[in-house]
């Protein structure tokens, strides 16, 4: 019997711990990275291309908007703790460090954690509350998010389930009009 | 010098006058020949490529798909059909795609009839495809308030046509889009063998305009065979009705296999669809497609005529320059007798696509080579004040709507005005003026009139967090100057002085110490407690208050705010800054005197901040006449035009908004530029060897550059009817009198125009 309950035993945890992989791996985001996300900007569609670049502790993501292209540049700190996410528009062929506090794109991994742990995260001082887990089709394919809603402006996020590089998979109703939808990745 | 002396210089002086004009119209024959309807019709230009009258009605064309403003899109996009009604170089929303027909082969079982081309053949007044799939050519040809199609079927192929009142461009599945058209309802009938009515219903587009209802009646040289009629996805054969109710109708149409040709009219008329039939009746009773072909023809060569080029212009600079005028005179359109919404005599011009774009070079044009028709257009204006309560600054599908910027109407009345235009009740034109200077529009502020107008009268200026208030108070106050010329001419003299000041506006939002890239003083915004602002608080959260800073290189939209509701519209405060075109000599001042703003000037063209593809910089090229520096002028307008402009299908560098940048394009090339609003003419090194004005006073201008090369593009020296002209600006009255200008070409600039500067305000 105590064998039959440890072979149970070793059976969950695996199946735990490939579950919690299978989660984690659901988009692999590595350096070079590239991923293409359809803005809606005030009513207005363009399709921004991102490039995923991990020199250091920090998170360069590249973009290029039609004939324009430029830089963010995510501190350690932020990716780690940052409490909010710029909307600050890129500047052509510049590089815009953002303040230690704040991601671009996506949260940061402590306010992930929190979302994981408590099924809520505060963020550009709203609280966001999971709604569900969920699925956004990227080319096609699904991928893992966990969908949340500010309680205050009812911004509407799908966070894709990395823990290091929790990017954002869609956004709606943000009363900044800033929204966007992945729409295409690339990790060769 | 004698009398006989005189007699004789005058005489050599015809003749050799005659001899030119002679030498010059022999030497082009027709002059429609140079038109390519194809230039600018991809990139950025956006023209209508159909057939069209002058300021034509009816505008037939290939649609493919339902985006593109004008309809047509290059191989290998697929062709929906063709609609009846387009605009031209439009930006923003698209507009009408009414009343589409397509030919097509085979069962009557199928809505969808797209094809793609194999080729394709267009020239001034025809447009001509053959479809890939099924070998059916379409001729397309138009008069003034009819479409003329002559098919082609195959051998023995079923002769089938789809005709499809429910199809419309811009046709977006979010309910309610600004600027989508939306569909409100259609109808179909067929009425005998040889004819089929009904209407479309659409309200929305580009000026977010209340319904409009496009009638039609078809006729066909063949009877019809076999007939399915439609009404939302269901099908009924042989049912020859579908009324309308809300939902989409049309009919599929077959004539059976006997002749390959099928010839087929299509009337248009905004009243009725009896009114359709009898506009096919009165104008092309007939069924004779050339003949409509060649009428067309004359019409547009009566009006470009007016203007003859020198015979040894390149092709391509006969093509860009005819096909300029051609751009210039598609819009607004002559709907006169076709006014839904009141009945008179007046002109009724509808398709004002905006006076924004229009009144810095098109309606100048216009007004120079066909006076009658800017007269026309301008009591259109004061008619549609009459009944509908405000001049248009926009207005497409008998609505007015939408603003840009100013009530820009004022522009094209003071132009009007001090060009001595006849037949303008200019008292009446005044009062419209000054109903929008003085009436707030209320509720819709984007319709007509002048939003922000209150704040404006109050402050002096418009402030921050009203739509575009930055270029609404450099436009307002240009607006303002207008009121004051007429009002000065007309001897109300307290409105002069009143007006005089308010033309002063633009000084309220100049942010004196303000530097940018070395330059000082710019258009920046203001709160209503006259605060500059550096950083603009963005979206409308509850609780995040994020912002950014506001400089005079940026474009805030569409990233921090829709472009409707920007600081300045489609340009930015370096581009703004310079749009002051009554008091150029204060920018000057302001920007700290003569050699500050030679360099202000210098570092927007080299600093790549000049945008060739909006109009707000249409006059900038030629400041440097302010400060005594004409071949700089020149110089900067020959870049953007070698840079810019040329004959292919991408040679319009932006919208071509219903014809603004042709005829920029045209006027330069003749070595003229017009502040609009005002009796002057800004001159230039010509790009042409010569040009000849033919006025409508039977009198010629003739502008003349000798030596003129790629190397000698300087003028030296310049004579008035013989006589030294040292100034780089003409009166009008001094080219309608006619006369010869002509130019002494060097290869290095000259003091020439130096000295005699702009008038000033």
């Amino acid at each position: 019997m105590k064998r039959t309950f440890c072979t149970f035993l070793f059976f969950l945890t695996v199946a735990c711990v490939y579950s919690q992989q299978k989660t984690e791996e659901t988009l692999d985001i590595k350096d070079g990275t590239r991923l293409s996300y359809l803005f809606d900007l005030n009513k207005q569609k363009r399709v921004i291309d991102l490039i995923m670049k991990m020199p250091s502790d920090s998170l360069i993501i590249e973009w290029t908007l039609r004939s324009e292209n430029g830089r963010y540049v995510i501190l350690p700190e932020a990716l780690e703790s940052a409490e909010g996410m710029s909307f600050k528009r890129g500047e052509h062929q510049k590089t815009i460090v953002l303040n230690p506090d704040e991601t671009f794109c996506m949260i940061s991994q402590s306010a992930f954690k929190d979302l994981l742990k408590n099924n809520r995260f505060v963020y550009n001082n709203t609280t966001y509350v999971q709604q569900k887990e969920d699925d956004i089709y990227v080319d096609g394919s699904p991928v893992r998010t966990l969908h949340v809603k500010a309680e205050i402006d009812e911004t509407e996020m799908w966070i894709i389930k990395n823990p290091r590089y929790p990017m954002i998979g869609k956004m709606i109703r943000n009363p900044l009009d800033i929204n966007f939808t992945l729409i295409s990745i690339n990790t060769d | 010098m004698t009398k006989m002396k005189v007699n004789n210089a005058l005489g050599t002086l015809l003749i050799v006058g005659l001899l030119f004009l002679t030498h010059v119209a022999d030497a082009q024959g027709s002059h429609h020949q140079y038109v390519d309807p194809m230039i600018g019709s991809q990139g950025s230009g956006r023209v209508f490529i159909g057939p069209s009258c002058p300021f034509g009605m009816v505008k037939p064309g290939p649609d493919c798909g339902t985006s593109p403003n004008s309809g047509w899109l290059p191989f290998p996009k697929e062709v929906t059909g063709f609609s009846q009604v387009h605009v031209s170089g439009t930006g923003g929303g698209p507009k009408y795609g009414n009343i589409l027909i397509m030919p097509f082969s085979g069962n009557l079982g199928k809505l969808d009839q797209s094809s793609v081309r194999k080729e394709e053949n267009i020239k001034l007044g025809y447009y001509e495809t053959v479809f890939e799939d099924n070998d059916i050519k379409t001729e397309i040809t138009t008069g003034d308030r009819l479409s003329f199609y002559r098919i082609t079927y195959p051998e023995n192929a079923i002769r089938a046509l789809k005709i499809d009142p429910g199809f419309f461009l811009g046709e977006q599945e979010e309910p309610n889009a600004r600027e989508a058209q939306q569909f409100v309802g259609s109808e179909i009938e067929i009425v005998s063998e040889t004819e089929v009515r009904g209407y479309s219903r659409i309200r929305g587009g580009w000026n977010n305009g209340p319904a409009y209802t496009v009638y039609f009646y078809a006729v066909f040289d063949q009877p019809i065979t076999e007939y399915v009629t439609w009404k939302g996805n269901q099908l009924f054969p042989g049912v020859a009705a579908q009324f309308d109710e809300g939902k989409k109708t049309g009919t599929l149409i077959a004539f059976g296999n006997g002749t390959k040709l099928l010839n087929v009219k299509i009337g248009i008329s905004f009243l009725s669809s009896l009114k359709a039939k009898a506009n096919i009746d009165s104008e092309v009773p007939h069924w004779n497609f050339e003949k409509v072909l060649s009428s067309l023809e004359q019409k547009w060569e009566a009006l470009l005529s007016r203007i003859d080029i020198s015979p040894d212009a390149t092709e391509d600079q006969k093509k860009m320059f005819y096909t300029g005028l051609y751009h210039t005179m598609l819009m607004p359109v002559d709907r006169t007798g076709e006014n839904p919404l009141w009945t008179n005599d007046d002109p009724y011009y509808d398709d004002f696509y905006c006076i924004w774009d229009t009144f810095r070079s098109s309606n100048p044009l216009i007004t120079l080579i066909a006076p009658e028709r800017e007269i026309e257009i301008i009591n259109a204006m004061l008619n549609i004040y009459q009944h509908d309560g405000y001049m248009p600054e926009g207005r497409s599908g008998n609505a007015n709507g939408r603003t840009q910027g100013g009530s820009n109407a004022e522009v094209l009345i003071a132009d009007a005005f001090v060009k001595g235009l006849k037949g303008i009740n200019y008292e009446l034109a005044l009062e419209a003026m000054l109903k929008d200077a003085t009436v707030p529009p209320g509720g819709n502020e984007e319709q007509e009139g002048r939003g922000g107008l209150t704040e404006y009268l109050r402050l002096g200026y418009v402030p921050y967090g009203i739509d575009r208030a930055g270029n609404r108070t450099v436009d307002y106050a240009y607006n303002d100057y207008n009121i004051a010329v007429v009002a000065k001419g007309l001897g109300k003299t307290y409105i002069y002085e009143e007006y005089i000041k308010h033309a002063d506006n633009w000084q309220n939002l100049w942010r004196e110490d303000y530097e940018d890239h070395g330059a000082t003083g710019f258009i920046m915004p203001r709160d209503a407690s006259g605060n500059w602002l550096d950083e603009l608080v963005f979206g409308h959260s509850k609780i995040q208050k994020p912002a950014f800073t506001y400089t005079p290189m940026m474009n805030e939209s569409p990233w921090y705010d829709c472009w409707w509701c920007v600081f300045l519209y489609e340009g930015t405060s370096w581009e703004y800054s310079f749009s002051i075109p009554h008091d150029i000599p204060e920018v000057i001042r302001k920007s700290g005197g003569k050699d500050a703003f030679h360099k202000r000037l210098d570092t927007f063209f080299d600093e790549g901040f000049y945008n060739v593809a909006n109009e707000p910089s249409f006059l900038t090229p030629c400041l440097y006449h302010w400060i005594g520096r004409p071949d700089l002028s020149s110089e900067r307008i020959y870049s953007i035009i070698t840079e810019n402009f040329n004959a292919s299908r991408k040679g319009i560098p932006g919208n071509d908004d219903s014809g603004a940048m042709s005829s920029w394009l045209v006027f330069h090339m003749m070595g003229l530029y017009p502040n609009a609003g005002q009796a002057y003419y800004l001159l230039n090194s010509p790009i042409l060897k010569e040009s000849a004005i033919h006025l409508d006073n039977d009198k010629d201008f003739r502008i003349v550059a000798k030596n003129l090369s790629d190397k000698n593009r300087y003028i030296k020296s310049a004579k008035l009817n013989g006589k030294p002209f040292n100034q780089a600006w003409i009166c009008h009255e001094d080219v309608i009198n006619g006369g010869e200008l002509v130019f002494e070409m060097d290869s290095k600039p000259s003091d020439w125009g130096t000295k005699i500067l702009p008038p000033v305000k």
